[in-house]
């Protein structure tokens, strides 16, 4: 407060009146239509709070780049996602150029009893044009392509977990919260019996009767992940139902479904994205968990969690194989959370202006 | 006049604020005055600035605003009697929590139930600032937080001492935050539209009470308001302001007797009496202006059934009519037309007036 | 506009009951057996203070709430228990309502020219899109706006401008019955001014009958016609507006009349509000019924308070 900045200067500029200014002005019409207005669009308010915010474009940015990179990523060496090369696994990570500098060489120390050594594999298995980016794994894959393949699933899982949000969770909570009573008691018990299963008995259930895959994952998310979502528009309803220009619209004679899906929630959707931008790392969390626990992706495909999971076996030996999965996972989730956190901020200001 | 000791002292006071739309120049050289024991009302719209120049005064602007110019002098006396003046715009935010918030001035809101905290006892609401500015001890601060509840009209105040806010009607919930609000013996006390959220015949009583605990402590009071039937009944000056600027000033009698602005012609026909029986009420056309964008001249032209072309081009000075009075008009310069208030309006003081008359001859 | 009350009631309430169960063993009665008419063209005033009841008969009248008892008579329609399709759509467009709060009355998504038309998209009164253009740049010029700005969203508006907008959205659909819910309330009293100049201009050129629900008396008593005062939910005295400001019969009216502010200073200054407290006053409410002194002055006490007070 009361910095002594001036920023407006006193208007310096006195004008002087003469006589002839001083006539009334007669403007009757000119007063009788009302033309102040403030003019800012909503969206626009929200961009600029959001942009203002460093570490949510830090996010964004982060978000973005994972995201071009698990597209053009496995797309960048010669090596595939599931090519084994037996002769060639484990080898450290080699960068051309990077190599001349001392890091990125391909050389590894490897704990032995006898102590400490340092061996590079490429030199003495004489693969002088071979290079692995972030190195190759136990069967010789790359584990470059991997990371990018597997970041690939993790967005997509993050995708089907925001869609199923939005669908399912939306829905649910919009209904169950504007018919209220009844309707809502009964839904509530229901949901609350869903979220009461463990996610690892529902997923283990589910692999008795479907293939583990990508779909049974997103199945399983389907059948727990939207609880969150519903609470949220289901609250969210509950604090609009009420408010005049949904009574309005009742009082015009308003269908039920055009109240709930016209009018209450194109008001609720700041909510409704953070909550998605806030379950997109736990939905990738859980993908990662079930494929670290081996009910996930199944081999040869890979995930972030099944990659870790293979770093996390070889990790004493070759600790390299696990370090690019764990990173991308890390930022991932990091750079959700800080964009959701923005996205709070940016379309739920609570500072006043005034 | 010259003997009465001078309590605020807000001058040239302009304060904007940034906005994600732009800067608002929301207070632009704002003047009054208070002297103790006497009650200045500043009557405004919404947006007229009337809320940010108390709270300029009590230090509690929003981070983003900027003072441009100005001085707020606040005069009290030490707890040895020795009295002192301090610019409030220039103290430390920590200087002011300590000596000045609570303690020297104190703030009565609009909204009861949202300036009580829900969750603690209205006992220990009211005995926290005595605790915390007077380092009062406990049972003490107990016997005077019950004696203040009696003061306010609160009956068998040791049971309500352990009631929370939800227990209380709006009227009482008010009535306890005028307690915490003398909990420290404050020298002046602001009321920020202290009755919009209560009914009419709480609205009433909660004035009357306000009324006789100034009387009865001396203290001075500010009202933010724009209710003209409560400025009526506890102003001694008025300032009426619009658009971050103070258009007419003066005592009470003379806004409501002899108004001269077009704006405060406005504002008092706008609010019929019982006696209006007009078809139509005057009113001001248009709405308050948006602050965002500053015209050249005075603020009002835009709306001002009088306007004169100088308006446009240059902002009027006050013009003294007497002692207290002034207006921002060009109006009152004597190159102007003569110009006269709204027919209805003048009818409507004339019988003001004979009423008065009438409750004087009575009493 | 000179009301003719020798034709049948617009509206007409009798015995209306409100209950809200709040839990097994609590109701509250926000409405307790209450009776009232509106004629066609009329503006009827009723005042009390919050928790009166006076909201929720605006909101049962118009079957926000389905009442707990009574009959709801509206244009010759019973509308106080299930309706007909064809009762519902007359309801919907013959009777509408302005709300309290300009911020939360519109969606604030939505365009003022989507808010305004809702009416006639819902009941497809409107052949062409040019048609419902039409017609809503026909409604903001008569309240007061520029049809230039149907494109803009309520935040852009200031108070008086968006209950300008509240009020357009009800009169598009040609009411005989608009229901203003506390609708000058929020706003500053030049708007307010404003806003009810526009309401008995509208009521001059189209005839619609308003229910004025306000608790700003003087308000009250410059555009309504007759007057309803309503305390804990009983309608205690209604009668035209002269009858009730000249002779007010119920201590609970005289003190609600002893407490109205006067712009006067002089007399303001020593004006004492008179205190009125139902529970030591000794009335019962349920006990009253409703009796007539003259005219259309009536007022809800038993027989012996009846002879005590008139």
């Amino acid at each position: 407060m009361a910095k002594k900045q001036p920023v407006l200067a006193a208007a310096e500029t006195a004008y002087v009146p003469t006589d002839a200014d001083f006539v009334l002005k007669n403007a009757d019409d000119a007063l009788m239509l009302d033309t102040n207005f403030a003019s800012q669009s909503f969206w626009k308010d929200v961009l600029v709070r959001f942009f203002r915010k460093k570490s949510a474009v830090l996010g964004l940015a982060l978000i973005i780049i994972i995201t071009l990179m698990s597209i053009v990523g496995p797309g960048m060496n010669a090596y595939t996602y599931d090519g084994q090369q037996l002769t060639q696994k484990n080898l450290a990570p080699r960068v051309q150029g990077l190599e001349n500098y001392g890091i990125f060489d391909g050389s590894e120390t490897m704990h032995t009893t006898s102590g400490n050594k340092t061996v590079n594999n490429y030199i003495e298995k004489d693969l002088t044009d071979v290079y692995y980016w972030f190195g190759s794994d136990n069967f010789g894959r790359d584990i470059w392509t991997r990371t990018w393949s597997g970041a690939r699933v993790s967005l997509i899982i993050a995708a089907a977990a925001a869609l199923i949000d939005m669908i399912i969770g939306m829905s649910y909570g919009l209904i169950s919260g504007y018919f209220g009573g009844r309707v809502d008691m009964v839904m509530q018990r229901f949901l609350e019996i869903m979220n009461g299963i463990p996610r690892l008995v529902i997923v283990t259930l589910l692999l008795l009767v479907l293939e583990p895959g990508m779909l049974t994952i997103i199945f399983a998310l389907m059948l727990t992940e939207w609880v969150g979502m519903s609470r949220i528009a289901r609250a969210e309803m509950l604090k609009l139902k009420e408010q005049e220009f949904v009574l309005a619209s009742r009082t015009l004679g308003a269908g039920k479904f055009f109240i709930i899906f016209r009018e209450v929630l194109p008001n609720i959707i700041g909510p409704i994205i953070t909550q998605v931008m806030f379950s997109i790392p736990t939905a990738i969390f859980t993908e990662a968990f079930l494929s670290f626990v081996g009910l996930g992706i199944p081999v040869p495909r890979c995930s972030l969690g099944s990659l870790i999971s293979e770093g996390f076996n070889a990790f004493t030996t070759h600790p390299y194989q696990i370090i690019p999965p764990v990173i991308a996972m890390a930022l991932l989730m990091f750079s959700f959370n800080l964009v959701a956190d923005g996205l709070r901020e940016a379309l739920d200001p609570k500072m006043k202006e005034m | 006049m010259s003997d009465k000791e001078k309590i605020l002292d807000i001058k040239d006071l302009d304060i904007s604020f940034k906005t994600t739309a732009g800067v608002v120049h929301a207070i632009r050289g704002v003047d009054i005055d208070l002297f103790t024991g006497e009650t200045v009302a500043i009557v405004g719209e919404s947006g007229s600035g009337k809320s940010v120049t108390m709270k300029a005064a009590m230090g509690i602007l929003a981070s983003n605003a900027t003072v441009n110019r100005g001085t707020i002098q606040f005069s009290y006396h030490h707890a040895d009697g020795s009295p002192a003046t301090v610019d409030i715009l220039t103290q430390p935010k920590k200087w002011i929590r300590d000596h000045i918030n609570g303690k020297r001035i104190a703030m009565v809101f609009q909204d009861p139930m949202t300036s009580l905290n829900p969750t603690m006892s209205i006992g220990k609401q009211i005995m926290e600032g005595m605790i915390w500015h007077f380092k009062t001890p406990k049972t003490e601060a107990y016997a005077k937080a019950v004696q203040l509840l009696r003061e306010v009209g609160i009956d068998d105040p040791e049971k309500r001492m352990k009631n929370y806010p939800h227990q209380l009607s709006g009227g009482m919930r008010q009535r306890v935050v005028i307690a915490i609000a003398l909990s420290c013996d404050p020298d002046l006390l602001i009321c920020d539209e202290p009755t919009t959220a209560l009914d009419v015949t709480i609205q009433a009583k909660i004035i009357e009470l306000i009324r006789r605990l100034q009387k009865e402590r001396g203290i001075s009071v500010i009202y933010i308001t724009h209710d003209l039937g409560v400025v009526a009944k506890v102003a001694d000056y008025v300032n009426v302001m619009y658009a971050g600027k103070i258009v007419e000033k003066g005592t009470v009698d003379e806004i409501f007797y002899d108004p001269r602005h077009p704006y405060t012609w406005g504002l008092l026909s706008a609010m019929p009496d019982l006696d209006t029986a007009d078809e139509r009420l005057y009113t001001i056309p248009g709405s308050p202006p948006n602050l965002l964008y500053e015209k050249p001249g005075d603020a009002f032209s835009p709306r001002n059934r009088y306007a004169l072309v100088v308006d446009d081009k240059a902002e009027p000075p006050m013009f003294k009519i007497t002692e207290d009075h002034y207006v921002a008009s060009w109006l009152l310069d004597p190159r102007a037309p003569k110009v006269e208030m709204p027919a209805e309006l003048k009818a409507r003081i004339e019988r003001m007036k004979e009423e008065a008359a009438k409750h004087g001859s009575e009493l | 506009m000179a009301v003719n009350y020798n034709g049948s009631p617009l509206l007409k309430v009798t015995g209306l009951k409100q209950y809200f169960k709040v839990s097994h063993t609590f109701t509250v009665k926000a409405v307790d057996d209450v009776d009232f008419e509106i004629y066609p063209g009329e503006t009827y005033g009723l005042v009390g203070e919050s928790g009166s009841g006076k909201s929720t008969i605006g909101r049962s009248v118009i079957r926000l709430y389905d009442p707990t008892a009574g009959s709801i008579r509206f244009n010759g329609m019973d509308i106080s228990g299930r309706m007909k399709a064809s009762d519902q759509k007359a309801l919907r467009t013959q009777m509408q309502m302005i709300f309290q709060d300009p911020m939360a009355s519109l969606n604030p998504r939505k365009k003022v020219e989507d808010i305004i038309g809702e009416g006639l998209d819902i009941h497809h009164m409107c052949s062409s899109a040019a048609e419902k253009r039409d017609r809503v740049r026909a409604i903001l010029e008569k309240v007061g706006l520029a049809p230039e700005h149907a494109s803009r969203y309520p935040h852009q508006f200031s108070g008086g401008q968006r209950q300008r907008v509240g009020i357009a959205r009800a009169l598009i659909m040609n009411p005989k019955l608009i229901i203003a819910d506390e609708c000058i309330s929020a706003l500053d009293v030049s708007i307010q001014a404003q806003v009810v100049n526009l309401m008995k201009d509208i009521q001059e050129e189209t005839g619609t009958a308003y229910l004025f629900i306000a608790h700003d008396l003087s308000m009250v008593k410059y555009i309504s016609d007759r007057i309803g005062v309503l305390h804990l939910g009983h309608l205690l005295e209604t009668g035209t507006t002269d009858e009730i400001f000249a002779h007010p019969v119920h201590p609970y009216t005289k003190s609600l009349l002893s407490a109205i502010p006067a712009p006067n200073p002089a007399v303001e200054k020593r004006r004492v509000a008179m205190s009125y407290d139902y529970k030591t006053s000794g009335i019962d409410y349920n006990a009253g019924t409703y009796h007539l002194l003259e005219g259309t002055h009536y007022v809800k006490c038993t027989d012996p308070e009846f002879d005590a007070w008139k």
